[in-house]
Formats: C-alpha cells, sequence, structure tokens
C-alpha cells in the first residue's frame, strides 16, 4: 500500500509512528495492572438511570475487592442482548458475563449450541443453591437433553418480580373495607367499593399483558405452593393441559367482575402504562399489577402493596412472577482463570451488598437478604420486600403463563380480551389455551 | 442525449443501481430465499420447500389479517379520494385565493405529520378515560356514546381507520388541485354555454380530465392500506383479539418477536406479490389515453 510518493510515504510513516505509540502504551498498560489481570467483558441490560449507576457502583467496588480483575461493562437494549449476542458468541467473541434471557429461544438455544458454561460448580462454591428457592433457579436450568427447568444450572438472576395486589388505602378507608386476605374477601370488598361508587379495579387491556396477568394471578391464587408440580410441569413443557378447573374458575371470576362492573369503565380500550397511570391518580382502589411499577408509585402514600388474596382454603398461594435476565458465563470465557473470575463477579453481582444496592435505589433484589437496608422515604418497597421474603419461604413464586409456549403470549392476550367483551366462554378459552400448548409440545424433539 | 458509448452509460447509471441493488433488490431476493427456510435468526437457515405457503394459507389469522387490510382500503383509499374529490370541486368554485391557499394548507397538515404521531395523538383522543372525544360525548349527555373505540371489536377498526383517510384527504385534495389548475377552463366555460349543470360539467369534464391523478392517488392510497403497519401497531398492536390485525403487523410479529423468519418472509412475499398485483390492476384500468 505504500507507495513512492511523498504524501502517502509521509502518510505511511505517521501510521508506523502512532502504530508504535500504540502498542508501547498497551504493553506499558498491561505491565501496570499486574501480571495475573483478568480482563472481562460483561454486557447487562440496566439501562434506567438508577440501575446503571448502582451497577457502575457495583463494578467499581468489586474491582478494588479484587485487584486482578477488570470489568469491562456494555450496556445494551433488551432486544440487543437477544440475536446479537448469539451471534457475537457463535463467532468467537462477545462478552464473557451476560444478561440472558430466560425461556427456549434464547437461554434454551444457547445452552444447545454449547455457547454457556453450567454453573453447578460454581453454585455449590457460592452456595447459590442455598440463597436462592429452587423456584427461582429452575427457570434457568437446562438439562443435556434441553428439557427446561431441570438438569445444570445456566445463569442466576439479580433482580426480582412478582404480580401483586396494588391497593389505594384511602379509598379503602373511606368505603370502610380492610385489606382482603382472600378472593373471597376482595369480591366483597369490590361490591362495597362499587355501590360506593369508587372504581374498584384498575385494569388496561389495549395493549400490555394486564388482562392475561390477571388472569395467571387469579389462577395461581388457588393453587398451593406445595402443590405446584403440576403447574411447573406445564410451563417447563415436561406436559399437562390447560384444561384446568381451577383456571376456568379464574376466567369465570373476571367474567363476572366485568359483568358486575367491578373494572374501571372503558378499560378495553386503555392501555397498561395509562391504567397503572390512572391507578397512581387514585381512579380506582386496586390493581394487580407486578413490582415494575414501584417506582412509579412510591410518590403516592396512599398506595401499598400487598401478596395476592388466596383461593378458598389455600394457605400459600403461587405468586405470578419471576426474575429478570440472568448472569451467565459464555464460552468466550476460555480460560479457568476467566470462568473462575466471572463467577467471582456473578457472585457479588447476587450479593447482600449488591442487594442493598438496588434496594437503595428502589429495586427488588431476588436474593433473600437477612440483613436488608431498606430506605426510610420508601415504605411501598419495604412492604413489597416483606411479601417477596415471605413468599420464597414457601417457595411460592409462580410463572408467568406465556412462558409455555413461543406464541402463548398474544394467544392470552387475545382470548382474554375475547372474553372480557362476551365473545367467547372460559371453557372455549382454555381449549384455546390447550390447543396452542399441545400443539407446540408436538414440535419439541428431543 | 445519451452518450454513443453505451458502457459509459451504464457507468452513469451505476449509483443508482448499486443503491438499488443494495437496499432494495438483495433484501428482496434474500426474503425469497429464506421464505423456502426455516431460520430463526441466528443459527443455519433449514431449508423446507413452500411448508411456509402453505402454512400461511392455513393460518385463519393470515385471512383475518388479508381481510383486514381490503376493509381497511375503504378508509386508506375511497374515503380520502371521494373527500378530496369534494373539496377539491368546493375550493375550485373559491375565488378568494387566500382563503382557498389558506384552507388547502390547513386540509394539508395532517399529512406532514409521521403516521406514527398520529398514532399516538389519536390513542390519546379515543382515550376512554381522558381522551376530549369521549369526555365531550360525556358532556352532551351522550354517555352511552362514549365507547372505548379502540378496545371494541366492532369500532377499532373504523377508529384506526379513520385516521388514515384524514392523513390522506388532504393529499389527495392538494393532488386534485393541482390537477384542475392544469386543466383548460375554456372547457367548462363552453359547458356553461351549453347550459351544463354543475353536476354534468363535473361528471363529464373534471373528473375525465383528472384521471392520470387519480391514477396517482388511487396508487400510492392503494399501496398504503396494503402496508399499513405504523398506525396499527401504536394504537392497537392488532387488538382487540385480532380485530384490527393486518399481513404487515402478522409479519412483524411472527419475524421480530418469534423469531420466525422464514414464515415471516413468506408473509412478505406473498404480500409483495398481492401489491404488484393491485397495482397492475390499476394501470390497466386507467390508463392514459392518447
Amino acid at each position: 500500500m505504500c507507495d513512492s510518493t511523498v504524501r502517502s510515504q509521509y502518510f505511511c510513516s505517521s501510521l508506523r509512528t502512532l502504530f508504535r505509540l500504540v502498542s508501547a502504551g498497551a504493553l506499558l498498560g498491561a505491565a501496570m495492572t499486574s501480571a495475573q489481570a483478568v480482563t472481562l467483558n460483561e454486557w447487562d441490560i440496566y439501562n434506567y438511570p438508577q440501575q446503571t449507576e448502582a451497577v457502575d457502583e457495583a463494578i467499581k467496588v468489586f474491582q478494588q475487592q479484587n485487584p486482578g480483575i477488570v470489568i469491562q461493562r456494555s450496556v445494551h437494549s433488551f432486544e440487543d442482548t437477544r440475536i446479537p449476542l448469539k451471534l457475537a458468541l457463535t463467532a468467537g467473541d462477545g462478552p464473557q458475563i451476560a444478561q440472558v434471557n430466560q425461556g427456549g429461544g434464547d437461554m434454551g438455544s444457547l445452552v444447545k449450541d454449547k455457547l454457556l458454561w453450567p454453573l453447578d460448580d460454581y453454585a455449590k462454591t457460592y452456595g447459590w443453591t442455598t440463597r436462592f428457592p429452587d423456584s427461582i433457579l429452575k427457570r434457568n436450568r437446562w438439562s443435556d437433553n434441553q428439557d427446561f427447568g431441570s438438569g445444570k444450572l445456566y445463569g442466576v438472576a439479580s433482580l426480582g418480580e412478582m404480580v401483586g395486589l396494588y391497593y389505594n388505602k384511602a379509598l379503602l378507608d373511606k368505603a370502610g373495607v380492610a385489606v382482603p386476605k382472600t378472593l373471597a374477601e376482595l369480591e366483597q370488598a369490590m361490591e362495597k367499593l362499587k355501590a360506593q361508587g369508587t372504581p374498584p379495579m384498575m385494569l388496561g387491556l389495549l395493549d400490555g399483558n394486564m388482562g392475561q396477568q390477571l388472569l395467571s394471578t387469579l389462577w395461581e391464587a388457588q393453587i398451593e405452593s406445595s402443590d405446584r408440580k403440576k403447574l411447573d410441569d406445564l410451563i417447563y413443557d415436561v406436559g399437562g393441559t390447560f384444561k384446568d378447573d381451577k383456571l376456568v374458575k379464574a376466567a369465570n371470576m373476571m367474567k363476572s367482575w366485568n359483568d358486575k362492573g367491578y373494572f374501571f369503565p372503558g378499560f378495553q380500550g386503555i392501555g397498561h402504562d395509562d391504567a397503572a397511570t390512572l391507578f397512581q391518580n387514585g381512579q380506582a382502589a386496586f390493581l394487580v399489577s407486578g413490582t415494575w411499577y414501584l417506582g412509579q408509585f412510591k410518590d403516592n402514600k396512599d398506595i401499598h402493596f400487598a401478596a395476592m388474596p388466596v383461593g378458598a382454603g389455600v394457605q400459600h398461594a403461587l405468586m405470578v412472577g419471576g426474575t429478570d435476565l440472568a448472569y451467565s458465563i459464555t464460552s468466550t470465557a476460555k480460560t479457568k482463570e476467566q470462568q473462575d473470575a466471572a463467577a467471582k463477579f456473578i457472585d457479588y453481582i447476587v450479593s447482600d451488598e449488591m442487594a442493598n444496592r438496588w434496594l437503595k435505589v428502589g429495586f427488588l433484589p431476588a436474593s433473600a437478604s437477612k440483613n436488608a437496608q431498606i430506605p426510610a422515604d420508601n415504605p411501598l418497597l419495604a412492604e413489597t420486600y416483606q411479601v417477596w421474603v415471605t413468599l420464597n419461604q414457601h417457595d411460592g413464586l409462580g410463572h408467568y403463563v406465556d412462558w409455555a409456549t413461543p406464541t402463548m403470549n398474544a394467544e392470552l392476550n387475545q382470548n382474554v380480551q375475547q372474553l372480557l367483551a362476551g365473545r367467547q366462554t372460559a371453557d372455549q378459552m382454555v381449549t384455546n389455551f390447550d390447543d396452542n400448548y399441545q400443539r407446540y409440545l408436538k414440535t419439541l424433539k428431543h | 442525449m445519451l452518450n454513443k458509448s453505451a458502457w459509459r452509460n451504464a457507468l452513469y447509471l451505476l449509483p443508482a443501481v448499486l443503491v438499488y441493488a443494495v437496499f432494495l433488490l438483495m433484501p428482496l431476493l434474500a426474503s425469497l430465499g429464506i421464505s423456502f427456510t426455516d431460520w430463526d435468526g441466528t443459527s443455519m437457515p433449514i431449508f423446507s420447500g413452500i411448508s411456509n405457503y402453505m402454512r400461511m394459507f392455513r393460518d385463519p389469522v393470515f385471512w383475518v389479517a388479508l381481510g383486514n387490510n381490503a376493509l381497511l382500503m375503504l378508509f386508506y383509499t375511497l374515503l380520502p379520494i371521494g373527500v378530496g374529490l369534494l373539496l377539491c370541486s368546493f375550493l375550485y368554485e373559491t375565488r378568494n385565493n387566500k382563503e382557498r391557499s389558506l384552507l388547502r394548507i390547513f386540509f394539508f397538515l395532517p399529512y406532514i405529520m409521521p403516521m406514527a404521531v398520529l398514532g399516538v395523538v389519536w390513542r390519546w383522543l379515543y382515550n376512554p378515560a381522558f381522551g376530549p372525544i369521549d369526555q365531550l360525548l360525556r358532556a352532551i349527555g351522550l354517555p352511552q356514546m362514549a365507547l372505548s373505540w379502540l378496545g371494541d371489536f366492532n369500532w377499532a377498526l373504523p377508529a384506526v381507520g379513520l385516521v388514515a383517510t384524514w392523513y390522506f384527504f388532504g393529499f389527495c385534495l392538494v393532488l386534485f388541485m393541482a390537477g384542475l389548475q392544469r386543466m383548460d377552463p375554456s372547457l367548462l366555460e363552453a359547458a356553461d354555454l351549453d347550459g351544463s349543470s354543475r353536476r354534468q360539467k363535473f361528471m363529464r369534464i373534471t373528473l375525465p380530465s383528472l384521471r392520470p391523478e387519480l391514477r396517482i392517488a388511487l396508487l400510492l392510497t392503494v399501496i398504503a392500506s396494503l402496508k399499513a403497519f405504523d398506525l396499527v401497531y401504536v394504537m392497537t398492536q392488532g387488538g382487540p383479539g385480532t380485530s384490527t390485525m393486518v399481513t404487515n403487523l402478522f409479519m412483524y410479529k411472527q419475524g421480530f418477536d418469534l423469531h420466525y423468519f422464514g414464515y415471516a418472509s413468506a408473509v412478505a412475499v406473498f404480500s409483495m406479490m398481492i401489491v404488484l398485483l393491485i397495482n397492475a390492476l390499476i394501470h390497466f384500468a386507467i390508463r392514459e389515453r392518447h
């Protein structure tokens, strides 16, 4: 490329100088960061400002505690961690530590192509199996036969989430209603509120998953946590059926609430985020939704969070929920040294110290820490954390039902819209779910 | 004048052809290829013959989507062209130039905004809780008419469609106005002298001379209705149920949500063939007369 013209000679010599400078710098840098320094690239999706700050701080502290390890973080959008991550890992580069979405399309396909390392030995060393209940870890387990929910562990998550009952204390007090503990009490409370002219239950069906989450929550509220195997098998595609009496009962309950006018008027045409905002502004007494609204609701001191009221005869019911994306060690961590360092980092990200950091910025950590420090100005988070800890003591974290098949999310949303428009019965609906499910099971080949 | 050397001419064409090839022809051919495979976006595509097409023809949701595209044509094409023609004949009679330009600008305004933005605005206007439409209906004593427009199985499609009508009628109007200005006024004067009625003048003179503009309006609005996506995506996501599902949204969901890229490509290829076919029909039906 370097020919004899004066200009390109000048260009080439500058290039050479630059090259020498860069290599000298690199050598110097390497020499300064101790001989055994391990550099790990990390991909996460914590792109909210408070989250990003918390993770940056965590990396800083971790590196101070472990002088031999350098973490190079890069923040991605959720979509970016799916196809781009797999492409990068397949090409042999990409991060050594990455947050991976659970489920067959993401973590399952990475495991299948041997792009993730099993973490079972580290889980034993660091005690993750005792710190997290089975129901949480199972979401990141894949067997060698590609069975979801059993076998080796491929990730651990840092944040938890669950769907429960938000209520507006001021509106309940006005109507003389206590916080319901059972579904029957919830129905009585709604009847009273309705009679007094307060819209009892907020809902938004136009977009998002609020409708299917209410349905799943009412279903799982009737399932005793010690009796969860049937639901687990269904969701982890071991088999089973959606033609379940408790699901039919949940659907009929929703239908009757609609007939009695318990839902906020016009809910069919309201988006899920608009519904949350309306609830935040005191437009309805109850909202069944997830902990992702904690940050938004904390400024309204009337809003509280409670465990979902349970079905008749149930002691410790399941609650719909899960964790955020799990931290995994990828195949690009080739040496044992890199893998050990990556595991050490993951252990820090799920540690009690990190849990307190999450609580400080208003997020729900996945681990139930014994010495949790909750900021005094956020009582809503304190209540929610208590519900989370109690729930996990009974291994009661249930499932997002749409995990069962790739197309189940749309199936659930569309069917709930049909159900509440009076266009189909609860029995027809569960038949549709089951058709979808059995069709998918047939495509799973081991 | 063309240069005598064919090679040199080809060289001048090259940049345009290159851009066209890279951004249009190649993706198109790639889609065609992918439509005959099962592909999740990351692994190697597996050849599956015409199974994606067979699956598409058996998929009831695909047919619902196609039917909705056909219904949307009413709102994307017929209504805007009808309203455009009506307003155009009215504006043409307006002698005051200032008034005419001002009205024309107002009618055209929606067209300068991106459809996705209109979708967000109208989603708010239609909101049953705090949207002004339902608030107005309640204020004038018609609370039973304050529906949840976008969440109603019967009203969602017309509610989305009307936004497209509002978007396109100004564009049709301006197109037709330009056509009228090109028309020879002596034709109308002669018709006046012969004692033709307004209706006769419109049907016999104005409408036939707007033939090229009508064709453009038809072509553009029909294509827009077939590739409807942004409005539906922003306003209803295809719901409630599948009452506003359209082929492009169906394709998007199959491809980018579910990672069935082979199936999504089959839908895309089929949709493209429909667009080409309908375009050819329009070209054939409204030919230029020489």
